[in-house]
């Protein structure tokens, strides 16, 4: 990581708005810095050529206007911001006003930075954020001399333009604001499909205590994370989860604590998870036969399961969401009880196709059960499968209405649930990270049990956090540490690519 | 005994607001501020006020932010008699 003393630019002299042509060059030459090893600059130029929908629009000059103090204040404030969030050494913005001939400069940035994804990451989070926010407008004229005023239909977010937010954005564009918390490595199962059953927990002391994770949140809540699901290994088998529910949810920016559970100590808990202030539960449940869940978990559990889930209806838990895994040869039997039971009981099920993060090592193209396959199965049994309106663009779920069900629910709830969360209906959903990736709407970054920062559950690389946290690190240096991740994020997970390596770590070391 | 001094009764304060609009706001009523007498009260009251004394500018006011000073303000924001108040239509700059 890199330590040098990047944060302090210089006091930027370079004024934010100017009337004549930019030079473009010496902006680029005014963020050089000895820590800097990229430099970049943008220019936005003016089009004289735009396609339309109906027409090609000639433009043959453009006025710019701006509201001067408020322009200055807004891309000084995103200036020092970009500074901030990207670790940036320097950072340059002017913008044009008056009338600009067709191919010149309207608006540059340039930004400096140790390495080159900062520089290019920053320079396009400042080009988004300029267009949404400057108080600048651009007046076209077109070749019949006719003069408009720009005003497009997206309008000025008065929220994020009174609260500069800042937001942990990817070289490709993507926000994230789910963090996924794994509070231990250990389980009181042993399914397969992710434990081996010879398998070695990680010493106490390597897991991040509570008061630590609670750290790494609260900095996570100030750079954009809006969510926290807490998973493991089995977060239960943690003492007193619900100590750290309690904690999580008090933090300002977190919306939302949800835990995902295979429920077998959810009897005992459920109440003071509640109480604590839980948002949402997911339970993992692949079968609902006893014999079928030995023989996937590896241990008896399905009698305590269904007590665990009663319990949580009674607690007061909505929306209780059950996870089930498909795997060819071991869940096909299970598919069609698993969504009488879901139906009768009003939780919604998401089947999730068995992806390559087992123990054994043992997964092969072939043993994937699509979503698809589910579906077709669950179609011939219940009747033909409606789409559900999306609530949630990032979720990676693609959720279904049974048709019989789906006037009733319509009628039902009103959305809402007692906890002001958006209800779902106790429908059926289809999570496919192999068929259909969901890579390019991803939102999520992972903390293991053990302190490491990961941007992908398939992901070679971690980011050190329990090393900032022990050693005596600021919280911007752990904010620095989970920019760094999110910049490296791949594109895609890669499965079924030639490109596509098998992480070191399986599932439980993880987080799931 | 001379007749007692009428007293008249203390009016309301009655302070002018100044509004500064830009772009196809000021083009659409020809002006490049306008004024309202105004004793305080939020930023969606503005609004409203704006909408119902100058009609041309309403349909872009709907879509438009408010900025007092060098901030965006919200709609629950309370506006002072001494505000530096604009109306700031969709941008587009950059």
């Amino acid at each position: 990581m890199d330590t040098s003393d990047t944060n302090t630019p210089p006091a930027s002299t370079a004024s934010l708005l100017v009337w004549e042509p930019i030079d473009t060059a010496r902006l680029l030459e005014s963020v050089a810095h000895d820590a800097a090893g990229a430099n970049v600059l943008f220019t936005g130029t003016t089009r004289g050529v735009t396609a339309g929908v109906l027409a090609t629009q000639i433009t043959k000059r453009l006025t710019y206007e701006a509201h001067e103090p408020l322009a200055s204040a807004v891309l000084g404030r995103l200036r020092d911001e970009a500074v901030a969030q990207y670790g940036l050494t320097a950072c340059a913005i002017v913008h044009r006003l008056g009338e600009v001939a067709v191919g010149e400069t309207s608006v540059a940035i340039a930004t400096s930075a140790p390495h080159r994804r900062e520089a290019f990451a920053a320079a396009e989070w400042l080009m988004e954020r300029i267009k949404r926010e400057a108080p600048i407008w651009k007046c076209e004229e077109g070749a019949d001399g006719d003069r408009t005023w720009v005003h497009p239909e997206l309008h000025p977010d008065s929220e994020s333009c009174s609260k500069p937010r800042p937001v942990l954005v990817d070289s490709f564009g993507r926000v994230h604001t789910d963090l996924r918390i794994s509070v231990t490595d250990r389980c009181n199962l042993r399914c397969t499909y992710c434990m081996p059953l010879d398998v070695a927990f990680k010493p106490r002391e390597e897991l991040l205590s509570y008061e630590e994770i609670v750290r790494v949140a609260r900095v996570a809540a100030g750079l954009g994370i809006r969510s926290i699901r807490i998973t493991g290994g089995e977060p239960l088998v943690r003492r007193e989860v619900a100590e750290l529910v309690r904690q999580l949810v008090t933090i300002s920016g977190i919306e939302e604590v949800s835990l995902t559970t295979n429920g077998l100590l959810l009897a005992e808990q459920a109440a003071d998870l509640r109480r604590a202030g839980l948002h949402r539960l997911n339970v993992s449940l692949d079968a609902l036969n006893e014999d079928a869940f030995e023989r996937i978990a590896r241990r008896q559990g399905l009698a305590r399961v269904l007590a665990g889930l009663a319990a949580a209806k009674a607690a007061g838990f909505q929306s209780i969401r059950i996870n089930a895994v498909s795997i060819r040869g071991l869940t096909e039997g299970e598919i069609v009880p698993l969504a009488q039971f879901c139906r009768r009981e009003g939780f919604h099920l998401r089947f999730i196709e068995f992806m390559p993060l087992d123990g054994e090592s043992s997964w092969s193209d072939d043993q994937v059960l699509s979503g698809r396959e589910v579906r077709d199965m669950l179609a011939r049994h219940f009747g033909p499968l409606v789409p559900a309106v999306r609530s949630d663009a990032s979720q990676p779920a693609i959720d279904y209405s049974y048709a019989d069900s789906y006037a009733d629910h319509k009628i039902a709830n009103g959305g809402m649930d007692a906890a002001g969360l958006p209800t779902q209906a106790a429908g059926v959903g289809f999570i496919d990270p192999v068929t259909q990736p969901f890579c390019d709407r991803c939102d999520r970054l992972r903390l293991t049990a053990d302190g490491q920062f990961r941007n992908c559950l398939f992901s070679t690389t971690e980011w050190d956090a329990r090393n900032v946290l022990r050693t005596g690190g600021s919280d911007d240096e752990i904010a620095r540490l989970l920019r760094d991740c999110v910049l490296s994020k791949q594109a895609a997970h890669g499965i079924g690519t030639l490109a596509f390596e098998r992480p070191a770590r399986a599932m439980y070391q993880i987080g799931g | 005994m001379p007749a007692p001094h009428s007293t008249t009764p203390p009016s309301a304060a009655t302070d002018t607001l100044r509004i500064s609009l830009f772009a196809g706001m000021a083009d659409a009523i020809g002006r490049r501020s306008v004024e309202l007498a105004w004793t305080g009260g939020t930023a969606a009251m503005l609004r409203s006020r704006l909408a119902a004394e100058f009609p041309p500018i309403a349909p872009l006011l709907a879509r438009s932010a408010v900025a007092i000073g060098d901030r965006y303000v919200t709609d629950d924001s309370h506006v002072l008699c001494d505000a530096d108040v604009a109306i700031i239509p969709p941008v587009s700059g950059g």
